[in-house]
């Protein structure tokens, strides 16, 4: 008889990378050569369901692209992404369509992510249109919910998106990507370029979402100290490749790689008020 | 970069040949030939007829005709016309020389005229300037090309200010170096004046607009916050960086260098390559027909070349592939 | 609070933008001073009107804006009634720009040792050489390693940081007196804020200009800044030393933006202490304090009247009802 007791079955990981890796080809032009570039490579981590994984580095280091082949913008050219077991990068275009409304994607710049033109309600009811979700009555009380979620008053509904400030055009896109109750929000960049009182905001309207329904995010920032706040990992990407990967609180108290000791000592800048010179 | 002229060259020469056959086929298509009148005329024999065509070749199969008249190209005959018994090219040299004088002189007077005119329009946006050109510039977008010309033309020969007809006056070779250049000037006056009008309008309001568009760039804002204004800013500054559309409209402008200026030709009688290339088409001529065609697809190779050129001379983005080239 | 050794003093300036028919108040009665090479921090966020504050200063606002009152010395002179021709003379001689957004500030088809050497020209300097070496001289301090190689670069084919260091260069290369940096660091990421800051710090030590730098962020102003300016709603709230001002603000936005920057990386998914609420409305003109609506320690009397300027101690100025 076995009397060991069993070890507490722990949940798969939501998303799992594995060996990713892509490269750009630049054109050549008249009078300069092509060239090819490794955007990322070797890029492996992991994450659990209702979890926040940071991914760090500085502008140019490959995250975005990273984000771009999980959210199957792109195809990587290398290597496995799992979700929920299934491999999304051997899947061809059409047969990605029914895991689209899982994963959504929130831009760094919401000016450009979406047309200004459109009202509030065009804008979230949209992935909602192309799901081909419900009739127009349903669509309109996602809407609502949705934009009552992300903290815009329900009035703003007809207004145009260029009408909004740069924080409540974030709230709309964060909107737009929840309507379709993913599982996996990647974030690139979101809260850079807001303010810092609005970054506060909306960092904590993340984190209130996340707990109401057990989103996971995969958060990309140069930001140390913001994903502090926000996430329960941190990896860090330097030059296509991920150098170093831990939890939080590990990785503050005690980063290793000089990529981290670099992006912690830019983002740990505290108002020094005995006039600590720089 | 020597990759890239030899392509370009392979493709012109293509290019070439395939508005050559394309011109030859459709010329011979078209109802009619050069014999026709003739046909009409009793007192010429049906055997007289059938024998001129004989020497002409016109009673041959179309490949075989080609063939001729390519192998005429390769000599620098260009074809061989009818009705003047000459080769087209010793036919084609004086016309188009004319023409190249008329077209270039009036060309470089539209653009003299339209960039300062564009820039300062733009410079002092919705002042009176502004919109008197802007309104002027409608107007004569809006008359065709045939009204103005015919137009002036009245003016000229009631008013008597400008000799009308031909490129110079009678005792033309008894006069100076300098009375032989002012004489032609004055008979140029009036196609120059027909051809700058319709070209301009077209060129202010495009570079206008582009203009205007740059002025609102932050980098303009920023030049002014370093003290930089006034013409400087406006030339060296502004106008490089709207010159975009300007350039491909020059391309467009050399393109029709030879071509553009057919119906003024014809109306104010200049001697150029307009009333030949419509004499010959009425007449059927039609190897003078198909070399006219290939001039202009010539030139608007040429044109389009140098349009290319000049926009990589001009925007370093797209000298360097840059991702946001204009 | 002003010395007799002042290179710029602003007096009760009031500005309008009129958009739509609407006269939008942007800096409502803004006074304060700079001294020579004295660097003064100006905290605010979007909306606050610090832009239009510091852009004034050169008469660097776009067409619709109005100068409803008030006076701008500059050593001595006031600049609100010059005509562009002498503010020509003034702009990037004495007092320069360096803009937030290097991409959008340099032109793109022109050469970055050129642009530079443009600004030189329209002040004066005639002699190319001379040019030249000057051009490569400020490229040199503010970093470039290769100088001449960076002079004949197009702004395409630099990086962030490399474009905004030319943008530095060029408002310093005339040695002006003045420098006034629009949000410098907003738009690159934080490794890179870190060196640019640093750039302007060395380069005051050397130069000793004066800086007025903005930014939404308070981290921006290191220990190198003197004196800071609170700007919310189109008024200045709060000033004082930076020791002052961040160390025991006054001003309840003030606290509010230092708790939020201070707030140290504890457990993770922790609450940021935010300001609730969100910029006010320019065009609504409240009767009472602007920042009521938001704050923590509101009071009746904040609604119904505007507070005044009070001095609470030494050297030191805030608008809160708190301290009259």
């Amino acid at each position: 008889m076995n009397s060991q007791p069993s070890a507490p079955a722990t949940p798969p990981p939501l998303l799992r990378v594995q060996e990713l890796a892509k490269i750009y080809f630049r054109r050549g032009s008249l009078t300069h050569p092509g060239s090819r570039v490794q955007a990322v490579k070797g890029v492996s981590f992991s994450i659990e369901p209702g979890s926040t994984l940071g991914l760090a580095g500085s502008s140019g280091c490959g995250k975005s692209t990273v984000a771009r082949c999980i959210s199957r913008i792109e195809r990587p050219d290398e290597g496995e992404i799992l979700f929920e077991g299934h491999d999304l990068a051997a899947l061809s275009f059409r047969e990605l369509r029914p895991f689209r409304p899982a994963i959504q994607m929130v831009f760094q710049d919401a000016a450009t992510a979406m047309n200004p033109s459109f009202s509030a309600a065009e804008i979230i009811a949209e992935p909602l249109l192309i799901q081909g979700i419900g009739t127009a009555k349903e669509r309109a009380a996602r809407v609502r919910q949705a934009m009552q979620e992300a903290g815009l008053p329900a009035e703003w509904s007809g207004r145009a998106a260029h009408e909004f400030s740069g924080g409540q055009r974030q709230r709309l896109t964060l909107a737009r990507a929840l309507v379709l109750k993913p599982k996996l929000l990647v974030l690139d960049e979101p809260l850079t370029g807001l303010d810092v009182s609005t970054r506060a905001q909306i960092a904590n309207l993340l984190l209130e979402v996340q707990a109401a329904h057990g989103i996971t995010y995969l958060f990309l920032s140069h930001d140390l100290f913001l994903l502090g706040h926000l996430a329960d990992r941190i990896a860090v990407m330097s030059d296509g490749q991920l150098v170093e990967e831990g939890p939080t609180s590990q990785i503050m108290a005690s980063p290793q790689h000089p990529e981290t000791r670099k992006l912690l000592a830019a983002s740990g800048r505290q108002l020094a008020p005995a006039g600590a010179g720089r | 970069m020597k990759s890239y002229v030899a392509r370009r060259l392979a493709r012109a020469v293509l290019l070439l040949f395939a508005v050559s056959v394309l011109c030859f086929l459709l010329t011979r298509l078209a109802p009619g030939s050069f014999f026709d009148e003739i046909r009409l005329n009793p007192q010429i024999s049906p055997h007289t007829i059938a024998a001129l065509q004989a020497r002409y070749g016109l009673d041959q199969p179309l490949p075989l005709r080609y063939g001729r008249w390519a192998r005429s190209v390769v000599r620098g005959d260009f074809g061989f016309s009818i009705a003047y018994n000459t080769p087209v090219a010793q036919l084609m040299w004086a016309p188009a020389e004319h023409t190249l004088l008329l077209g270039g002189v009036a060309m470089l007077l539209c653009w003299l005229i339209s960039v300062p005119l564009a820039v300062w329009s733009a410079a002092y946006e919705r002042s009176w300037f502004d919109r008197g050109v802007s309104a002027l510039t409608s107007f004569i977008i809006s008359i065709p090309e045939i009204v103005l010309a015919l137009g002036l033309l009245a003016f000229a020969v009631r008013s008597h200010a400008l000799p009308v007809g031909g490129m110079t006056s009678i005792g033309f070779d008894e006069l100076t170096g300098w009375g032989k250049a002012m004489d032609i000037a004055r008979h140029m006056l009036a196609p120059v004046v027909i051809l700058v009008l319709v070209a301009t309008p077209v060129i202010v309001r495009h570079l206008r607009a582009s203009v205007a568009e740059v002025l609102h760039a932050p980098f303009v804002e920023a030049a002014r916050g370093c003290g930089i204004g006034g013409a400087r800013l406006l030339f060296r500054h502004v106008l490089p960086a709207a010159a975009n559309p300007a350039i491909s409209l020059f391309g467009l402008s050399l393109a029709a260098l030879l071509s553009g200026s057919l119906l003024v030709e014809v109306v104010t009688g200049w001697p150029g390559l307009g009333p030949l290339i419509l004499d010959a088409t009425l007449a059927r001529d039609l190897d003078v027909v198909v070399a006219a065609a290939m001039l202009g697809a010539a030139m608007m190779i040429v044109g389009n070349f140098a349009a290319d050129l000049l926009l990589l001379a001009a925007d370093p983005r797209i000298r360097t592939g840059s991702p946001d080239a204009g | 609070m002003t010395h007799a050794s002042d290179l710029v003093r602003v007096k009760d300036l009031s500005v309008c933008y009129s958009a739509a028919g609407q006269s939008v108040p942007a800096v409502k009665h803004a006074t304060f001073s700079i001294g020579a090479g004295e660097v003064l921090g100006l905290l605010g966020e979007s909306g606050s009107g610090k832009s239009t504050l510091a852009l004034s200063l050169s008469r660097m606002l776009p067409a619709n804006a109005r100068y409803e009152s008030g006076a701008i010395t500059f050593r001595g002179r006031n600049l609100l009634p010059m005509s562009e021709k002498q503010l020509g003379a003034v702009r990037g001689a004495e007092i320069a720009i360096i803009w937030q957004d290097p991409a959008l500030a340099l032109n793109p088809v022109m050469r970055v040792g050129q642009q530079i050497a443009e600004v030189l020209r329209a002040h004066g300097c005639r002699d190319r050489h001379e040019r030249v070496e000057r051009v490569q001289a400020v490229l040199t301090d503010v970093g470039f390693q290769r100088p001449s190689e960076a002079a004949s670069a197009y702004p395409h084919q630099l990086s962030g940081g490399q474009r905004q260091r030319v943008g530095i260069a060029q408002a310093l290369c005339c040695r002006p007196s003045l420098v006034i940096a629009d949000e410098p660091t907003s738009k690159l990421d934080s490794a890179l804020q870190v060196e640019i800051l640093a750039l302007l710090a060395k380069l005051r030590a050397l130069h000793h200009m004066a800086y007025l730098i903005i930014s939404h962020d308070p981290a921006v102003f290191g220990g190198w800044t003197d004196r800071m300016l609170v700007m919310y709603a189109g008024e200045i709230v709060e000033e004082g030393s930076r020791e002052q001002v961040f160390g025991h603000p006054l001003h309840p936005y003030s606290q509010g933006l230092v708790r939020l920057s201070g707030a140290p990386a504890g457990a993770p998914r922790q609450l940021l202490p935010v300001i609730p609420g969100e910029a006010p409305d320019l065009t609504r003109r409240p009767a009472g304090c602007a920042f009521e609506p938001r704050c923590p320690e509101r009071m009746k009397v904040c609604a119904a009247s505007h507070p005044a300027q009070s001095t609470p101690e030494a050297n030191r100025q805030v608008s809160c009802f708190k301290y009259e």
